[in-house]
């Protein structure tokens, strides 16, 4: 079943159409979570928030924006990542922050958000295939290092000397705090 | 995440407003990189291109990638581990070959070489094929199609056109390109497989980055194909030291040749055993080369004579003297080409001077019988008298001396004068490695070389009884 299909099918039968996705996409589902929560491997729970996220979700996604997997991805990273942070918290006994509301962004900190991300998509822009692939395990799927080189085809050592002079590279382009 | 600065967290909250794009989505896998060196390493090594050192390029790549995208998968399950050892054998399989293949030893098992690397890709395809429904079946994923089998399928036929059409014409040709094409959908349809669950797989950790592994096995085939094949193509000859010292019989045996006007020069380079040899000659003609084939100056001086020692017999020498600084370090080769007279007792002889030292040595020589299909007169068989040599480097005034016995008439007297056209060629290669090896064959080489020929017209008149 193509993506087309599938949203098809999620237009006209919501819950077959969600269970076509999942059974196509929950490896890769399970495959970003798990490299989010290597650490505190609860990813299960964290897949099952996902599968309620998408359900919520589901109708903002636009295929104009990007593809479909593009999109379950960017869910699964951020829903994973907000677990994550929860998991912290509750390690670090701060469990008051949990619900605490988080202030939302000025104007004047949007336009400085928006501006770094401009810059950052030009540098990313500039970079070999391989950085980049490398620079969004980390960044963005939030890989361990292991995870990286293994799948890379590199030693740990390898990848940390090639993510080292990436940053260093991103360093000199965005500029940023020294090591 | 621990350990990230702030430069690290700023590039995190920063990219989540930048996801990736559809590649990068498509790439962040576990088996991608490794799978499409795998599929790569198939195909490379299913098919043979045997031009532009394609047939050793394309494998030596091939062999490799394999190697590595089943390093990266082998911890899945047994069956992957089964295809990484394969891998490694071939591996190890083809850099013996290649580095065989530069030494005189490159036919040897050539036959058990090749269909070796043959069934282990076959094998790889079929264990893969395994390997891959394991792993599926692990994922939950049920599949429903076979493309490895497919594969498999298709490289026997493959395999059954080398075999019995080992000459393809192009009927064949293009059967193997569509044999070639069906492998090559079918490995992409095992990306497509992929695609549904292989998130699901596990990448193993390496002790050396896939760059660095790349490097180490290129660099050292690459190294040692080269030493062996300037070895190789270098042909080792052990010279003893010579002294001019004659015996009473070699010192009249000399004097004799004088008298036959053999020119002093010539009579110089004639080792002791030849001198004894000689002793009851009955005529002499020294002839010099005019010509050569060449004609420029790093052709060596030609000159020739014919010694007539009774009985229908005469003794044939033919001396090149090469210049200083014609490389000759590589192969070089002399032959006795003329077809139409019995000969035997072919010999060689090189002469040089080391470091204020005169060296001698003997070359062997080898006879063959071949059909030589001449264009006039059609096929005929003749007899080859060749003798391989490599002069040392730094060596001086260098001189091969090719010498053989002719039988010229069976009679006790010719009828009238006699007259021998004597043709030696001196070949000498251009290239210091010749890959495969392969030793000079005279024009039939498929490597440049220098031809040098001694073509002379000896004519007798004997005195009459």
């Amino acid at each position: 079943m193509t993506d087309a299909e599938l949203l098809d099918l999620l237009r006209r039968d919501r819950t077959a159409g969600m269970e076509a996705l999942l059974a196509r996409y929950r490896p890769l589902l399970r495959y970003v979570i798990g490299g989010i929560l290597a650490e505190c491997g609860d990813g299960e729970d964290c897949l099952s928030e996902v599968c309620l996220a998408l359900w919520q979700k589901l109708d903002r996604f636009d295929p104009a924006r990007g593809s479909l997997s593009t999109w379950l991805t960017a869910v699964a990273r951020n829903t994973a990542l907000n677990h994550l942070k929860a998991h912290r918290r509750r390690e670090a006994h701060t469990a008051e922050a949990a619900g605490e509301p988080v202030s939302p962004d000025t104007p004047e900190q949007m336009l400085l958000r928006q501006e770094r991300a401009e810059r950052l998509k030009a540098a990313l822009n500039g970079l070999r295939d391989r950085d980049r692939q490398l620079f969004y395990r980390r960044y963005y799927y939030l890989q361990p290092l292991s995870q990286i080189a293994a799948e890379m085809g590199m030693t740990e050592r390898a990848a940390e000397g090639r993510l080292y002079r990436l940053r260093q590279r991103l360093r000199q382009e965005l500029g940023g705090d020294d090591p | 995440m621990n350990d990230w600065n702030e430069f690290d967290r700023e590039l995190m909250e920063t990219v989540t407003d930048l996801p990736p794009a559809a590649g990068t989505v498509r790439a962040v896998t576990p088996w991608r990189e490794a799978m499409d060196r795998i599929l790569l390493g198939l195909c490379l090594t299913c098919f043979t291109l045997n031009f532009l050192y394609l047939q050793y390029l394309l494998p030596a790549i091939g062999t490799v990638q394999l190697y590595l995208g089943f390093r990266t998968l082998r911890g899945n399950n047994r069956f992957f581990k089964l295809c990484w050892f394969f891998s490694i054998c071939k591996a190890i399989l083809l850099f013996t070959s290649f580095v065989l293949n530069a030494t005189p030893y490159s036919d040897v098992l050539i036959g058990l070489r090749t269909a070796l690397q043959t069934g282990i890709i076959l094998a790889m395809l079929l264990i893969l094929r395994q390997a891959l429904r394991l792993s599926a079946a692990a994922a939950d994923h049920a599949t429903d199609r076979d493309p490895l089998l497919w594969a498999a399928v298709w490289y026997a036929a493959l395999i059954a056109l080398a075999l019995f059409w080992p000459e393809p014409g192009w009927v064949v040709f293009f059967l193997m390109v569509f044999a070639f094409y069906r492998i090559a959908k079918s490995l992409h349809g095992v990306t497509a497989e992929l695609e549904k669950w292989g998130c699901g797989v596990r990448a193993s950790p390496v002790r050396l980055s896939g760059q660095q592994f790349q490097m180490v096995y290129y660099t050292s085939l690459l190294a040692l194909v080269l030493l062996c094949g300037l070895l190789s193509n270098h042909i080792w000859l052990k010279a003893e030291p010579t002294e001019q010292t004659f015996t009473t019989a070699e010192e009249a045996s000399r004097q004799h040749l004088r008298e036959l006007e053999m020119p002093e020069e010539f009579l110089a380079q004639l080792p002791e055993e030849e001198l004894r040899q000689l002793a009851g000659a009955s005529a002499c003609q020294y002839l010099e080369n005019e010509e050569t084939s060449s004609g420029n100056n790093k052709s060596p001086r030609l000159s020739g004579a014919m010694v007539y020692l009774g009985g229908g017999t005469a003794r044939f020498y033919v001396l090149a003297e090469y210049a200083d600084g014609v490389p000759l370090f590589w192969q070089n080769l002399a032959e006795f080409a003329n077809s139409s007279t019995v000969r035997w007792d072919g010999a060689c002889y090189l002469s040089y001077e080391k470091d204020g030292t005169a060296y001698r040595t003997i070359v062997p020589v080898q006879e063959a019988t071949e059909t030589v299909d001449n264009y006039f007169t059609g096929p005929s068989e003749s007899t080859f008298i060749r003798a391989w040599y490599s002069f040392p480097a730094g060596a001086k005034n260098r001189t091969c001396l090719f010498i053989c016995t002719q039988k010229l008439w069976e009679a006790k007297t010719p009828a009238a004068d006699y007259y021998y056209d004597c043709i030696v060629n001196f070949y000498r290669s251009h290239l210091p490695i010749t890959y495969p090896y392969r030793p000079l064959t005279g024009w039939e080489s498929s490597y440049p070389v220098d031809l040098t020929q001694f073509c002379q017209f000896f004519q007798f008149s004997l005195p009459r009884p």
